[in-house]
């Protein structure tokens, strides 16, 4: 698998605009366009993404009970198709979701050491 | 100036085992590896683009990586945004009001760091790291 940046960061949070405006002013990050529509913000080649999670879904649970904090990493790759082999070969379970307008592999969090770690592809988000 | 994101840290229980993930699978090559005693931490930093990822092992379940282990388990821990002059930037978050946990800079493995209160940043622990000059791979 080539894998080539990290292509943003996920802050979980109830609320995404005044997460967005407190790193905002902390870090004078810029803004960036939205990731998959929640504020975001521009980190060298990468972005911090303010995003609420939904009820029950995987990226609440990376919070492990907590309300707010860094809940996600997701990793740009050269190949979704070759991750996907790469996952198959080492007997990894995956799954894939859509996410902005493309789609995203999402690695089982008990193989990434308990992260939540998605991948993409150029462009995807 | 924060010019990118350094690193994001993650906490494994055994490095050997978390390279056959990161490294094998993911395929990111391991920069360099260090043992912090002061902190009971043995730490790797894999590159991934001109960011790494840094996998932390406790050595002993005293340290503050060995507490976060066995109170949450594996997974993500810190923030790490590289700064060219780490004490200007930690000043500049103290005049901001923002809480530190370090009042002054210190020697880690990403170079000089210092880290932010949680509190602060939305439960994100944030790291400062200004890489030493001669620690090309940064």
């Amino acid at each position: 698998m080539r894998t080539n940046r990290i292509d943003h960061v996920v802050v979980a949070t109830p609320d995404p605009a005044g997460a967005q405006a407190t790193f905002r002013g902390h870090f004078e990050l810029p803004p960036s366009a939205p990731v998959a529509g929640s504020p975001a913000l521009t980190i060298g080649d990468a972005r911090i993404a303010f995003i609420t999670p939904a009820a029950g879904s995987p990226l609440a649970a990376a919070l492990a009970g907590s309300s707010e904090g860094m809940a996600e990493v997701c990793l740009e790759v050269a190949s979704l198709d070759d991750a996907e082999a790469a996952l198959r070969k080492a007997g990894i379970g995956f799954t894939s979701e859509p996410k902005g307008g493309g789609r995203a592999i999402a690695v089982d969090p008990s193989a990434a050491h308990g992260v939540r770690l998605t991948l993409v592809e150029p462009g995807t988000i | 100036m924060l010019s990118k994101i350094h690193h994001v840290g993650v906490v494994v229980r055994d490095l050997e085992q978390a390279y056959g993930f990161w490294r094998d699978v993911l395929g990111l090559p391991v920069m360099v590896v260090k043992t912090v005693q002061d902190q009971d931490v043995t730490a790797a930093l894999l590159k991934v683009g001109e960011s790494e990822i840094e996998l932390l092992q406790p050595l002993s379940d005293k340290s503050g990586i060995g507490k976060f282990l066995a109170k949450r388990g594996e997974g993500l821990h810190h923030l790490c945004f590289e700064t060219d002059d780490v004490d200007a930037e930690l000043e500049a978050a103290k005049a901001k009001g923002i809480r530190v946990i370090d009042e002054k800079p210190r020697l880690g493995l990403a170079g000089m760091i210092c880290f932010l209160h949680p509190t602060a940043t939305r439960s994100v622990l944030v790291e400062y790291a200004q890489p030493l000059a001669d620690e090309g791979h940064h």
